[in-house]
């Protein structure tokens, strides 16, 4: 049970070409899709919870042609926009409520039952009379993924969802999302905050400018990072310099001087010392590269 | 489809919940439950004496309170439809209910359904509140299937269409404050622009459509409103339909868009099935008429006989009814064929004389007897027609202009429908012009008045209604025991009605006449409680009305029996040019409106509680004979043409026919009802002129001729007629005096009782008696009369001591300034004086070029002169001059100067080097004018009538431009008008009315300005000192001159004394001014 896209094209009428011949297939399981602003992740999201139609190309999401049998692709859907912060004047339970409606959950007491014991898992029982626009950020992005989550789907979408969220905040929804993968579902999450992917998917992509620019596993990534992260103990006049010749992940200042953390296949003319790439390592190691892969075409 | 309707719940819940937390709509609901309180509140406890309308017809109170609300939520429903359109794209949360496998149907149609959902939800508590109030009073009954009903027709379509169009113009402008504006101007156009136009088609509110419902018929229109409201019900399920595939979500399944387009396209089928039915039903009406009246046309000439004797028998059905008319007449020509009339809608089964089955031909509504036989004029025959079925109502009032039949027939707010008969399980009401049995000759004919020939015949009617109605006729009806009914009246009538339903009768006999009330069942409550306690002094109270309009009109009751009959407030008829008589009255019998709707004097009760409330009076018994005396006065006043019984006294027992002039009985009768219309002060500000003084201009304009047939001045044909009585009659009236004209009138007539009297001999008699040409006056009745124009100077009124003996002695100059000879009606109100004296009302003849001293001596003060020019080029017709103010004293014998005199024309005795220039005269007073921009002030400047030069004005709203009008206040050599405009208060204003006098000769002058002081200035509120504004100009002289409205006296007031050298003065009066209106007359210079 996967979802195959093959030769997903998306055109917009003003001529932006969004996504361009994508090619990817997304097993059982927490899958990150990984990218700068603006790389097209949000219109492949959209197509694959049917909200936008492709310009081209197939889906196939469980066996079902999202094309053709949107109505069953969509039974089996939870989303949570990237956008999540206007709702109509509904009270926690009856945003929740009306979604599980809407998803088919028909028997009034299971429903109860179950929106309950959903706002129980997401930590929002105690605010289930609250309008939902009066909730605070985390909590809207809790109720956010309530909803997504209401009706069990087995195909679950989260787009940017920690985006303006604090740290704690972060992680509670990451461990949220963890434990629903537990289950045979597909969790597709996009962002381009490296850190909400390195610690829980299996398997990711990474997107830019329209196009799928790897797959496999965040492992795989950090492999080919390895060896390309440097550290730097330069003084203030050479920061600019360093600055201007190799991308800096972090700057730390250390006495008089500062440690510099660099992406680089070697550092010349500085006392470079190598350190263990992390997966933010590896994404700003492969988006340079490919960048310039890119502009050297 | 279980998941369909189960989804569109899920939906429509949520989003009514969110309507119902809308600020907006909680605003509106309350505001709509409060105002619809109140005025349930109002109507249930009657606060108002007009709101009788509210309560004694039921169903009132659901289909007001429907008005009310429905105006109101059709204009929300565009707000708050269009708005979850707006709330979808606007909260980025929507998109969570889009991904859920709901489809866009199941989506679209549940926010719909969530709004309509709530809207019937407030319908229900309005309903609800309307039901509690109805209980709490005594006289509210609660019709449960008016609610049930109002709420089909009038809210559901409604909501329905102007949501679905709301939603269906969101999805295609994508922009709420686009849509919004668009709709309300749409709304806009369909009250105030189009409102009844075309057939009601446009009414999607159904604000304007016929939808009152009668105690006695229900829905006679039902048909209509069904369809109608379908037009609207259809049209916004094509909306909504359409809705579907125009939604910006992509649809669960490909194919499910064309479902819906199909299904669109059939409710737009139906939609417009629906209007082309509406539309259709009402021009095929139309034609149908121009063919009857082709068909009157083609047959109007052909042989006629007139019937003496009729004897119909009824045999009432469901929705029709049987009937055989056995009819003995005489054959006016020789013919072989004659020509008969019946209602198209009725099949002939047969036609006999004795038993020989007569061939007979039917084209339409014409029935042509074959009698196999010549018949020799004078000749008597028998015949009888055996036909039934139901009538066709549209071949009534084929004389009325369609536009006035169209025309909507309302009471308030309520509309009701219009019907000239009805045929129900329950009701039956038939008139003669329905033409329910054959009646002699063609209907209304446009070519020949030969149509309109009207005899008297005696009718025996023999009725078997439907189980348990009574059926109410001409003539006492005798229950012959085996359910039918028989009525004889005792005398010739020229046609005759019948009327049958749940009729309860309360009558009682006073001096030999019956006098009844015939109610349906039920619906005595509101005439007949409340007299209880005077039942015993009823009688005597109506028998001194009816000897009271007797006397007023010289002519006794001439019936046995005076019955009131209640009938479906849908029962409407219409003036006609040749009759005052409406179908409303008939012989002994006045038709009147169920419950007494529209007639609050009728709420008795409510009416005694009002009179103790505003007299203080305690006599309860005095209240209740008031109450009583204001009822029955209904049918005894003549402005209440519709129900006066005047014709009672004279149409029905006299018939004054011509062969050229179908007015004729109408003439005669406007001269005896004396009918010339008072000086209404009211009226004048309105419009500006009367109606007679309108009808005058008219005369003046076209013939006599030409105005009858003329569909453009319909409403004026009283006054048309009256003036043209007056004018008929007055050279006989002043040979003889206008007392012993009139007796020699009451006395010809009065010999022709249940005769038909020829006009021409009728006027040739009265010549003969009044020793005056009468009947060539018909002659001038081919073209425009030739106005004759008069100025009046000021009466003088001196008191002469002759010989001790105390003596008033007033004295005018009436100066005919035409080539043609006229006739002025001078009326004298003297203190004390008999009003049987000739001389306070007289007719005068002022011969052209010539002027006339009037001179009458009085022993007691004079309080008023009245002058009416009749018709004439004067403006306005009747001028009321005060006498009683400035009496000068003299002691001299009376003298041979104290008579009427003739003078020539320019007898003048003007003062010499004094210029008036009037706002009348074209050449030296102008005005500024610029024209009115923008749609509300253009609106709020129409004038009623635009037909004339003078309009009326009204001082809260005075006009944004200067607007002619007249008043006899004002100044005026004929015609006594002045210019009106509204003020401002800027500097300098931006109006002026500009006078140029020509100066004689160079000189010292006194400038005067001619007032008109409106109390409604005079007596301001706020009582400042306003003030007109002028600019005098000469020479090279320009000075500023002002008139204190506060100080300003009726008449001329002076502005200065000034030196004018040069030739001319010009005046100018700017609309610059604090009081409301400024208003422009005439200007005088006069030399010191």
């Amino acid at each position: 049970m996967s979802i195959l896209i093959k030769n997903l094209n998306k055109v917009y009428p003003n001529g932006n070409r969004a996504l361009k011949d994508i090619n990817l297939e997304i097993p059982a399981g927490m899958f990150g899709l990984l990218g700068p602003n603006g790389a097209g992740k949000s219109t492949l999201m959209r197509i694959l919870v049917a909200l936008l139609e492709p310009s081209s190309g197939e889906v196939s999401v469980f066996g079902y042609n999202l094309l053709k049998k949107r109505k069953e692709v969509r039974r089996i859907l939870g989303y949570l926009p990237q956008d999540f912060r206007f709702f109509a004047g509904y009270r926690t339970h009856e945003f929740l409520d009306y979604a599980a409606r809407l998803s088919g959950m028909t028997g009034a007491r299971k429903r109860k039952q179950a929106v309950d014991a959903m706002l129980e898992n997401v930590g929002l029982f105690d605010a289930r009379e609250r309008y939902a626009n009066k909730l605070s950020g985390g909590m809207k992005r809790r109720l956010g993924i309530a909803q997504a989550l209401i009706h069990n789907p087995k195909v679950i979408v989260v787009d940017e969802p920690t985006s303006g969220l604090d740290p704690e905040e972060r992680i509670k929804f990451r461990n949220l999302l963890s434990e629903v993968s537990g289950n045979d579902a597909i969790i597709i999450l996009s962002t381009h905050i490296v850190g909400d992917i390195s610690s829980t998917c299996k398997r990711m992509a990474l997107m830019n400018s329209g196009e799928i620019s790897f797959v496999g596993a965040p492992e795989e990534m950090l492999r080919r990072a390895e060896g390309k992260v440097w550290r730097i103990r330069v003084s203030g006049d050479e920061l600019t310099e360093i600055g201007n010749r190799y991308p800096v992940i972090s700057t730390i200042p250390s006495g008089m001087s500062w440690d510099v953390q660099v992406v680089a296949d070697e550092v010349e003319g500085y006392d470079a010392e190598p350190c263990p790439p992390n997966l933010e390592h590896a994404y700003v190691y492969y988006m340079e590269n490919n960048l310039n892969l890119w502009t050297e075409d | 489809m279980i998941e369909f309707i189960r989804n569109i719940r899920h939906v429509s819940k949520y989003e009514s919940k969110l309507l119902f937390r809308s600020w907006f709509f909680r605003i509106f609901a309350v505001l709509a439950i409060a105002v619809i309180t109140v005025f349930d509140i109002a109507a249930v406890l009657q606060t108002g004496i007009n709101m009788s309308k509210f309560i004694v017809i039921p169903s009132n109170i659901p289909y007001s309170n429907m008005l009310l609300l429905n105006t109101a939520q059709a204009i929300i429903a565009i707000f708050l439809a269009s708005d979850f359109l707006k709330r979808d794209k606007k909260l980025d949360t929507s998109e969570i209910f889009y991904v859920r496998p709901l489809s866009n149907a199941e989506y679209v149609f549940g926010k719909i359904w969530g709004n309509l959902r709530i809207f019937f939800i407030l319908n229900l508590i309005v309903f609800a509140i309307s039901i509690t109030a109805s209980t709490a009073s005594e006289d509210a009954v609660i019709d449960w299937g008016a609610y049930v009903f109002y709420f089909l027709t009038v809210s559901i379509p409604t909501l329905v269409y102007i949501i679905g169009l709301s939603v269906v113009l969101m999805l295609i402008f994508r922009n709420q404050a686009v849509t919004f504006v668009l709709l309300l101007g749409y709304i806009g156009a369909t009250v105030f622009y189009l409102s009844d136009k075309f057939y009601y088609l446009f009414d999607y509110m159904a604000y304007f459509l016929p939808l009152m419902k009668s105690t006695v018929v229900g829905f006679p229109n039902l048909e209509e409103i069904a369809v109608h409201r379908s037009i609207y019900l259809f049209a916004g399920l094509t909306c909504i339909f359409a809705t579907v595939p125009l939604f910006g979500r992509l649809p669960n399944s490909t194919k499910g868009h064309y479902i819906w387009i199909t299904v669109s396209l059939c409710t737009f089928s139906v939609c417009i099935g629906a209007g082309y039915r509406h539309v259709g039903r009402i021009l095929r009406q139309n034609e149908n008429r121009l063919s009857y009246i082709q068909i009157n046309n083609k047959y109007v000439h052909t042989p006629k006989m007139t019937v003496e004797q009729y004897g119909i028998s009824l045999k009432q059905d469901r929705e029709t009814f049987a009937s055989e008319t056995r009819m003995t007449g005489t054959a006016l020509s020789t013919s072989q064929v004659f020509t008969f009339c019946l209602n198209p809608g009725l099949k002939i089964d047969a036609v006999k004389s004795g038993d020989r089955t007569l061939d007979f031909k039917r084209d339409r509504q014409i029935l042509l007897v074959d009698f196999g036989r010549e018949i020799h004029a004078g000749d008597t025959v028998s015949l009888s027609v055996t036909y039934g079925g139901r009538l066709d109502n549209s071949f009534c009032y084929l004389d009325i202009p369609e536009k006035e039949l169209n025309e909507r027939n309302t009471a308030d707010i309520f509309s009701i429908d219009k019907q000239y008969s009805f045929q129900t399980e329950s009701y039956m009401l038939l008139t003669p012009e329905t033409y329910w049995y054959p009646r002699p000759g063609t209907g209304y004919s446009d070519e020949s008045p030969d149509w309109q020939q009207t005899y008297f015949s005696r009718f025996s009617l023999n009725v078997t209604p439907l189980p348990g109605l009574v059926p109410v006729s001409q003539g006492e009806g005798t229950d012959s025991g085996d359910g039918s009914y028989m009525f004889r009246p005792e005398y010739p009538a020229q046609a005759i009605s019948l009327a049958a339903g749940k009729y309860r009768r309360k009558s009682f006999v006073r001096d030999s006449i019956r006098y009844s009330v015939w109610h349906i069942e039920g619906n005595d409550g509101f005439y007949a409680t409340a007299l209880d306690s005077i039942r015993d002094t009823i009688p005597a109270i109506v028998q001194e009305m009816k000897e009271d309009i007797e006397r007023r009109y010289r002519f006794d009751y001439p019936f046995k029996r005076f019955s009131i009959v209640e009938v479906p407030v849908q029962f409407s008829c219409y003036p006609r040019a040749w009759s005052l008589a409406q179908e409303t009255v008939q012989p002994e019998t006045v038709f009147f409106p169920e419950r007494g709707f529209g007639f609050y004097q009728m709420y008795v009760k409510k009416m005694i509680v009002y009179m103790q409330k505003w007299q203080r009076e305690d006599d309860i018994k005095d209240l209740q004979m008031q109450a009583l005396r204001n009822a029955v006065w209904t049918f005894a006043n003549p402005s209440l043409d519709r129900y006066f019984i005047f014709p009672q006294l004279f149409n029905f027992r006299y018939n004054i026919y011509s062969a050229d002039w179908p007015v004729a009985n109408r003439l005669v009768e406007a001269y005896m009802q004396n009918s010339l219309e008072e000086n209404n002060r009211w009226k004048r500000r309105e419009e500006g002129i009367s109606d007679s003084e309108k009808a005058s201009i008219l005369l003046g304009q076209y013939a006599f001729k030409d105005l009858l047939a003329d569909a453009e001045h319909r409403d004026l044909i009283h006054n048309i007629v009256g003036l043209k009585a007056f004018q008929l009659f007055a050279p006989a009236e002043l040979n003889i005096g206008v007392g012993a004209f009139r007796d020699s009138l009451y006395s010809t007539v009065g010999k022709h009782t249940f005769r038909n009297i020829r006009l021409e001999n009728l006027l040739d008699t009265l010549g003969r008696m009044s020793k005056t040409d009468i009947l060539s006056g018909l002659t001038a009745w081919n073209d425009p009369v030739k106005l004759p124009v008069y100025s009046i100077r000021e009466p003088e009124v001196v008191n002469v001591n002759d010989r001790g003996a105390d003596f008033f002695t007033v004295n005018t100059v009436i100066s005919n300034h035409s080539d043609y000879d006229g006739i002025v009606h001078v009326a004298m109100n003297v203190e004390g004086a008999d009003y049987g004296d000739p001389k306070t009302g007289r007719k005068i003849m002022i011969p052209a070029r010539r002027s006339v001293r009037l001179v009458s001596v009085w022993d007691n003060t004079p309080v008023f002169m009245n002058i009416n020019t009749m018709i004439s080029g004067n403006l306005p017709m009747l001028v009321n001059i005060p006498l009683n103010t400035d009496i000068r004293r003299e002691v001299r014998p009376l003298s041979e100067k104290d008579e009427d005199t003739v003078l020539p024309e320019d007898w003048s005795d003007s003062v010499p080097d004094e210029v008036t220039v009037d706002n009348e005269d074209s050449l030296l007073f102008t005005v500024s004018q610029k024209p009115v921009t923008g749609l509300l002030p253009k609106l709020l400047d129409r004038a009623n009538d635009s037909r004339f030069k003078y309009a009326g004005f009204r001082w809260w709203n005075p006009p944004l431009q200067w607007t002619a009008t007249t008043d006899d206040r004002y100044y005026g050599k004929y015609i006594r008008s002045a210019c009106v405009v509204r003020s401002v208060r800027n500097e300098g204003g931006n109006k002026t009315a500009t006078w140029k006098i020509p100066v004689p000769s160079p000189g010292q002058y006194e400038l005067y300005f001619y007032m008109t002081v409106y109390d409604e200035i005079k007596n301001h509120w706020q009582n400042k000192d306003f003030e007109y504004r002028f600019r005098v100009a000469y020479g090279d002289e320009t000075e500023d001159a002002y008139i204190s409205l506060s100080k300003a006296k009726d008449g001329w007031e002076r502005l200065g004394v000034y030196y004018f050298a040069s030739d001319t003065v010009s005046v100018t009066l700017s609309n610059e001014c604090r009081a409301r209106f400024v208003i422009a007359d005439a200007v005088k210079i006069v030399k010191r």
